[in-house]
């Protein structure tokens, strides 16, 4: 074999073994001029019974230039919306419709229909096409997204998304009216991660301190909530986190990492001290047996010699 | 607050009954106040959705006069798809006047990068819809109803196909180049003006002083003051605002606006005597800090008689004594108009601009009228923020 033979040898392996892992072959990145056009690629994308391998290639290999092309984009997009289609395959087109979306100007022009394709995807019968569907469409506060996972979380045998993600995903709104419904969960979920999770998403709804009211002070709630809680009560209202924390503070028989916790904030908030607080803290401090509440007590008792502190 | 299923249902049920018997569409006019209860604990793109409903009736049900300013609100500052859409619709129930055409090329250019698929044939619409529409496509349809009306000419138009023809969908480029044609044409003889005014303060035969006992204000100083005092040394222009508002059209022109009104005032050099005071909507979350950020991007020279602030004590009064055309889930903001107030030194409110955009040099013009006598220093002490009455306490060390 001459150098000219082995290397066309070469070359077409190597081209081979891009193809069959999905990566860009060397005619995508416009090297080789060898390689299938844009319109074999599309043919191949188009082919329901193409094999799905072979389909989820072609849309990697679509060269930059043709990736801009209005005929490429909307027969992704099309695709996107074709419920019946392949998950795998559709999940690709998705992902290079998410890419090109940033490209202000050149997708304009099918920014509707790549929404209506959105929308459309948004109920599919993938679970993971249409959480990823969801999750878009609730980045950009669309309005049929946050109706379908509320609905989800207010009837979960309707339910698109995990509960997990819906709280999320209601989050991303600012604007948005999730609030009462993120409460309901952090009443009836029984799952922590997803309560805490909500929690977390409340933290700046005022409409909510008294529910972290409620938590900061219950001994049976988990400890993380009841961290979650107290943050975010005393950013929406110290006093009340102050009087609430106290009360959790002089409990002897309440979790003792919850009550170093609390105690640490309330020394951190630098417009108050409780001098009576103070006083009780060092009554109690030589028999307290838990090292970090003792620390705590010790750290909050020293305010009250502080130059800048302000007797309560 | 009543329960937001239900008071959705009754929206619904309001506007089928109007549908049944369109001799009842002012009952709708009601439901277009952004304070209405409906609105109450709804979030902004839910908000937008029962507003659209209600909007693109009056296409079937007729638009009464009193209705109108909505419309031309919409058409001419929105920015949301699904209401520009039924704001367009909307219109097709009226009168073919002129103001219309400039309102709706402004939609057009509001929307022309925000263009999306919407559809009215359900309450609560599923995807993919029957009948889908467009913005675009309901505003041209709106431009080809109206017909060669002046000021708007075809000639504006294909200007619209020159700027903007690469980023249109071919349904909308198409209907473009309909629109173009169907508007090629002599305008005929103008008509009346679109259906009264809406009714706003400074408009009663005998204005009532406002007396704002109870409201205290904050301003981008930290410094507080009784709103009234900052009132009471000369006319004020008074204007809401709020820096979490999505559209720029609303409350960042607003700001930027006044500021325009501030350099008038100083080039007639009575900036001294004419107080400019914007008040935020959203006083929970604009604390000092972002209203001098939000001032000073915008060209606000703030001082003695220029400030942003924000309530802190007395927000509900506030609201209630300006009629604010605002609506609330819990401390947010789900919607409201742009809205400024010419007030006296006597706490009154002497004229009202709302919804539509303004002018500077008007509002200044009329401000300098009520301009009399020798300059007064403002002699307002703030008050001690250890005895602020609220729980929002001064983010700035005294």
């Amino acid at each position: 074999m001459d150098a000219e033979d082995y290397r066309t040898t070469y070359e077409a392996e190597v081209e081979a073994a891009k193809k069959k892992a999905g990566e860009p072959t060397s005619r995508a990145k416009g090297g080789s001029s060898r390689g299938p056009t844009t319109a074999s690629l599309l043919k191949t994308i188009r082919d329901p019974q193409a094999r799905t391998a072979d389909r989820t290639a072609a849309i990697g290999e679509l060269s930059p230039r043709a990736r801009s092309q209005a005929k490429v984009i909307e027969t992704l997009i099309a695709l996107l919306a074709d419920t019946e289609d392949s998950p795998a395959v559709r999940t690709a087109a998705l992902a290079l419709l998410g890419e090109l979306s940033f490209a202000v100007g050149e997708f304009q022009p099918h920014r509707s229909a790549y929404r209506d394709a959105l929308r459309a995807a948004a109920t599919d019968p993938d679970r993971k096409l249409r959480e990823r569907v969801l999750e878009i469409l609730a980045l950009q506060g669309d309005e049929y997204a946050q109706r379908l996972i509320v609905e989800g979380l207010q009837e979960p045998s309707q339910a698109l998304i995990h509960e997990r993600k819906a709280v999320q995903y209601l989050s991303y709104d600012v604007h948005g009216e999730h609030q009462d419904v993120l409460r309901d969960v952090i009443d009836r979920s029984a799952n922590k991660h997803v309560r805490n999770g909500a929690l977390r998403m409340l933290a700046a709804d005022s409409g909510s301190k008294d529910l972290f009211a409620q938590i900061v002070q219950d001994k049976d709630e988990d400890v993380e909530a009841r961290s979650i809680s107290a943050v975010a009560l005393q950013s929406l209202a110290p006093d009340e986190f102050a009087s609430a924390a106290r009360d959790v503070v002089l409990d002897d028989d309440d979790d003792d990492e919850v009550r170093a916790a609390l105690l640490t904030a309330l020394r951190q908030d630098e417009r108050r001290y409780d001098s009576d607080l103070g006083a009780e803290l060092s009554r109690r401090q030589p028999t307290m047996r838990s090292a970090p509440l003792a620390k705590a007590a010790g750290a909050y008792i020293a305010r009250s010699t502080e130059p800048d502190g302000e007797p309560g | 607050m009543a329960n937001p299923a239900s008071a959705e249902d009754e929206l619904e049920a309001t506007v089928a009954a109007v549908r049944a018997e369109p001799s009842t569409r002012h009952l709708l006019v009601d439901l277009l106040a952004e304070s209405s209860p409906v609105y109450e604990g709804r979030g902004m793109a839910t908000t937008a959705r029962l507003r659209g409903w209600v909007l693109a009736a009056f296409e079937d049900v007729g638009l009464p006069a009193e209705a109108c300013p909505y419309v031309l609100e919409e058409l001419e500052i929105g920015i949301e798809p699904h209401l520009v859409a039924a704001a367009a619709r909307a219109a097709r129930g009226g009168e073919r006047h002129p103001e219309l055409g400039p309102c709706l090329l402004a939609a057009f250019e509001n929307l022309v990068n925000r263009d999306d698929t919407v559809t009215f044939e359900a309450f609560r619409p599923r995807w993919p819809p029957e009948r889908p529409t467009t913005a675009l496509l309901e505003i041209l349809e709106t431009v080809r109803w109206l017909g060669p009306v002046g000021p708007v000419t075809a000639a504006d138009w294909r200007d619209q196909q020159q700027r903007h023809g690469d980023r249109l969908s071919g349904a909308v480029a198409a209907a473009l180049a309909e629109t173009v044609v169907a508007v090629d044409g002599p305008a005929p003889a103008l008509m009346g003006c679109c259906g009264s005014p809406e009714p706003s303060l400074g408009d009663e035969e005998e204005p009532v002083p406002r007396g704002w006992e109870g409201v205290v204000v904050e301003d981008q100083d930290a410094r507080r003051y009784p709103l009234g005092s900052l009132l009471s040394n000369g006319p004020t222009v008074v204007a809401f605002f709020y820096t979490r508002c999505p559209n720029p059209n609303k409350c960042s022109l607003t700001i930027r606006q006044l500021a325009e009104a501030q350099r008038l005032l100083i080039d007639q050099s009575i900036d001294d005597q004419v107080g400019i005071l914007a008040l935020s909507y959203d006083p929970g979350y604009d604390g000092p800090d972002r209203l001098l950020r939000y001032g000073q991007d915008r060209g606000i020279r703030f001082g003695p008689t220029a400030r942003l602030a924000r309530a802190v004590a007395g927000h509900d009064q506030l609201r209630a004594g300006f009629r604010l055309r605002v609506g609330y889930r819990d401390t947010i903001v789900n919607r409201h108009a742009i809205e400024v107030f010419l007030v006296d030194s006597a706490g009154v409110i002497v004229a009202t601009w709302a919804r539509r955009r303004w002018d500077p040099a008007e509002i200044v013009g009329q401000a300098a009228a009520l301009t009399a006598g020798p300059k007064v220093t403002p002699d307002r002490l703030p008050i001690p923020s250890d005895r602020a009455e609220t729980g929002y306490e001064s983010t700035r060390p005294q």
